[in-house]
């Protein structure tokens, strides 16, 4: 290293401390100008650490933090934004109800914008504050109208506000930004993450990004370079096109990846247990229907708005349907509620794990005994330590971490806590159908794997298995059976033991 | 071992510690206040003030129970001191002709009552703040009808339920020590009931708790009976205690007192977190203000104050107030 001022950002043995537990262990990371590089880990890596150091949230115990040749140490969080730090966060900081320039003007505290935006007596000035907000967005290259509501705009777009109000902050500083973007794709759909991918690729030439993920192939596809995060060291620096997803994984996880083949594929399927005709529900699907057997794991593809998501609610009663009717394992539903579906041992894993898989506050153990209760239970007296005990044993099963039936759920990761909803169901003797929608979304590989085998056993046990897939190589990865819809119809099947179709097929049927 | 496990560990044993002492923040700050009476003024102990304080606790200490269990489950009832008042005009008008049956059945009509309440506000999910405003005025109403609002005597067979007043257990009233019993009981039903689990993740997550098929109907109208059943019982300790009951009577500023005391004893409004237990310690601290104040020869103009500095102060001793928590 002999031209230091040549990088954006470099980190020399940086170590932070909590307690007496190294969160960040002598790590050294640079970051060139107009370079994108990736930053990879499982939770509790220190990824986080690392960017809330970046940001000012924490400082380092020891190291140094040179930006742009200087060496820096950062108080608060607003010293991000003067160097010329951006970060855009994971969950999403946009204030819905108002419009897209008031939103990007609240970002905009410290810049002369802040002030040009409101009068001397805190009136907006709207005609300043919609043009500001269309200059922000216009350099990152995006068309959107100032003055919608956040709340109309579709997921994507809204990632795109917060990156121009990112952007717009870090400008500010007068340098070329470096922009931090916090697992942006984490929750979108194959052709958003696409619109992402572009955005990063334009916003490389304005400045250096550093892109988190949990998905491996993505961070191949953008990043120029990858630092490997495991236990708070830097265990390993590739270059993109020198490595392969493989490599990655095992170097984060410090493991090889059990994800052999498909093994979904070679099973022997029982009888039909969910048949589903006609099922219509106007304005979200009409006409669906399919059947899914026993052992068989069916998974669904779509974009956004193809009304997969609306079908697993009505299937389950958490949503109305108009007509058709459907059956489970040979019982007619006409109408569904909530309460009868679980009665007929049908489960369904809400896609927002926090608010509606999860009750924050309640225990681990009261959270697994929620839907249905455990064996010599059923009356109204629970005794919590029986039912402790019995937890026990499905909690050393599911190898939930920590291992301790009282801790509230909030207090897991959330691989752990994906896994404990699962149990809920998984633990119903008899489960017959389990829809799951994205069970997978927004977990680090190493969970991923783990509840994708939890799964996997459920269906070898003899449960039909609806999957909403995140993406198409999880539907590949672990179905029986694809089926791909589109506006609220099916558009194409595949049965997977007979052939399996290609990416860009499916992607066919959905758009 | 990881970092992030040890991480959560060392979290764990301290919240575990500040939980431990929030739990004890109540019952400190009463002590404290006994402490500041008995300074002051120690002839209130020596005489009959305790058991003065204690029966002067039980209505507000029955009216802040029902309230705990509404507001575990992320509601609140505006209704209930109304009610209270209502039920106390027809237990004195209903003693007369039926005896030790007079009490049963207002008890049993404050259930269905609020029953009907938590069903109404649940099945056409009517948030509870608004329903309750509504029911506070139709129990206010009905109670003026009842009593043809003039003051309802009672003459006969008043023995059916002054022995609550009358009859000491340790030098308390047994009222105090029933409506004590009533606390420990749904203690225990909020730990040990499916019921009470119910209760419990209602408040915390209700859209999840529905979801996994627990019906929050059913859940809703054993607490909103609960606290009907509640208001009843501080109906009839009212009636017991002054031989009459009027529409305009005491029972009309219990409401405030009632909330107040619940959040005193660490009630969260946000649903999910509260100890009935603690609550008896709320109740104690909000009755002992105004008797303790009397005591110390408080100018009554300053009572209020006194009365909303304690209140904060319980407040802000029993809150959970970790980062990033929406405060509402």
């Amino acid at each position: 290293m002999t031209v230091i001022t040549e990088n954006t950002l470099e980190l020399v043995d940086v170590t932070k401390t909590f307690g007496s537990m190294k969160a960040l262990d002598s790590v050294n990371i640079r970051v060139a100008p107009h370079e994108v590089v990736g930053l990879i880990g499982e939770n509790g890596a220190g990824k986080s650490t690392l960017l809330k150091l970046l940001a000012g949230v924490h400082q380092q115990n020891s190291g140094e933090l040179i930006i742009r040749g200087q060496k820096q140490r950062m108080k608060a969080p607003s010293d991000g934004a003067n160097l010329g730090i951006g970060v855009v966060h994971q969950e999403q900081s946009l204030i819905v109800n108002l419009t897209v320039a008031e939103n990007l003007h609240l970002g905009s505290a410290g810049t002369p914008g802040e002030k040009r935006g409101v009068n001397r007596l805190g009136l907006y000035n709207w005609a300043e504050l919609n043009r500001q907000a269309e200059t922000a967005l216009r350099r990152i290259g995006s068309s959107i109208d100032p003055t919608t509501i956040v709340e109309d705009l579709s997921f994507t777009d809204r990632q795109m506000v917060e990156i121009a109000k990112a952007v717009q902050v870090a400008e500010h500083s007068g340098a070329e930004p470096l922009l931090i973007l916090d697992e942006p794709t984490a929750i979108l759909e194959p052709q958003e993450t696409e619109i992402l991918e572009r955005e990063v690729a334009r916003l490389k030439q304005l400045g250096s990004v550093i892109f988190v993920s949990h998905r491996l192939q993505e961070v191949l596809r953008v990043s120029d370079r990858i630092y490997v995060l495991r236990h708070g060291r830097v265990v390993g620096e590739r270059n993109s096109k020198d490595v392969v997803e493989e490599e990655l994984f095992q170097l984060m996880t410090g493991r090889e990846s059990r994800q052999t083949a498909n093994e979904a594929v070679g099973r022997t399927l029982g009888r039909q247990v969910l048949s589903v005709q006609g099922l219509t529900r106007r304005g979200h699907f009409r006409d669906v229907s399919f059947s899914i057997r026993a052992g068989e794991v069916c998974a669904f593809v779509g974009a956004n708005g193809s009304g997969r998501d609306e079908l697993a609610r009505a299937l389950f009663g958490a949503e109305p349907f108009d007509s058709g009717t459907f059956s489970v394992d040979g019982r007619p539903a006409r109408s569904m509620r909530i309460r009868r579906a679980i009665r007929s041992a049908v489960a369904y894993l809400p896609s927002e794990r926090k608010t509606e898989g999860m009750v924050a506050g309640l225990s681990v153990s009261e959270n697994l005994t929620l839907a249905h209760p455990v064996d010599g239970q059923n009356g109204p007296i629970q005794l919590p330590g029986k039912r402790r005990a019995a937890m026990r044993r499905w909690i050393a099963k599911m190898d939930v971490r920590p291992a301790d039936p009282d801790i509230d759920i909030a207090r897991l990761s959330g691989g752990n806590q994906q896994k404990v909803v699962l149990g809920k169901w998984f633990l119903a003797k008899k489960l017959k159908v389990a829809i799951l929608d994205h069970p997978l979304r927004g977990l680090d590989p190493g969970a991923k794997e783990s509840v994708a085998q939890l799964i996997a056993e459920a269906a070898a046990a003899g449960c039909a298995i609806m999957l909403l897939a995140d993406t198409l190589e999880e539907a590949l990865g672990n179905g029986n059976s694809i089926i791909v819809m589109k506006d609220g119809t099916i558009t194409e099947r595949h049965n997977l033991a007979e052939r399996i179709p290609a990416l860009a097929e499916l992607v066919e049927g959905m758009v | 071992m990881s970092i992030t496990t040890l991480n959560r560990q060392d979290k764990a044993t301290r919240d575990l510690v500040t939980t431990g002492l929030r739990n004890f923040a109540p019952l400190a700050l009463l002590v404290v206040m006994l402490l500041v009476v008995f300074v002051g003024q120690p002839s209130f102990f020596g005489g009959s003030g305790i058991s003065i304080l204690a029966g002067q606790a039980v209505p507000v200490l029955l009216l802040a129970l029902g309230q705990t269990m509404v507001m575990i489950v992320g509601g609140i009832d505006l209704g209930s001191a109304s009610l209270a008042v209502f039920s106390a005009i027809i237990v004195a008008s209903t003693l007369q002709d039926l005896g030790y049956f007079a009490p049963l059945l207002v008890l049993l009509l404050g259930a269905v009552a609020g029953g009907v309440i938590g069903f109404l506000a649940s099945h056409f999910q009517v948030p509870s703040f608004a329903i309750t405003l509504g029911a506070l005025g139709v129990w206010q109403a009905l109670a003026l009808l009842f009593s043809d609002a003039t003051t309802v005597y009672v003459d006969q067979n008043s023995e059916a339920i002054t022995w609550l007043v009358d009859w000491e257990v340790v030098g308390l009233p047994l009222s105090f020590v029933v409506a004590c019993g009533v606390a420990v009981a749904l203690w225990l039903v909020l730990k040990y009931t499916a019921i009470g689990r119910s209760v419990r993740a209602t408040g915390f997550n209700e859209k999840a708790t529905l979801l996994a098929g627990v019906s929050t109907v059913a859940t809703k109208v054993f607490v909103f009976a609960v606290s009907g059943a509640c208001a009843a019982f501080a109906g009839i300790a009212l009636t017991a205690q002054q031989g009459t009951a009027t529409a305009s009577g005491l029972g009309i500023g219990l409401l405030l007192p009632g909330i107040a005391a619940a959040v005193a004893g660490g009630v969260a409004i946000t649903g999910g977190i509260g100890n009935p237990i603690n609550v008896i310690v709320g109740a104690l601290i909000i009755t002992l203000i105004p008797i303790g104040s009397s005591a110390l020869d408080i100018d009554p103009k300053l009572q209020q104050i006194v009365y909303g500095a304690i209140v904060i102060l319980a407040v802000a001793a029993t809150m959970d107030r970790s980062p990033g928590r929406v405060i509402k």
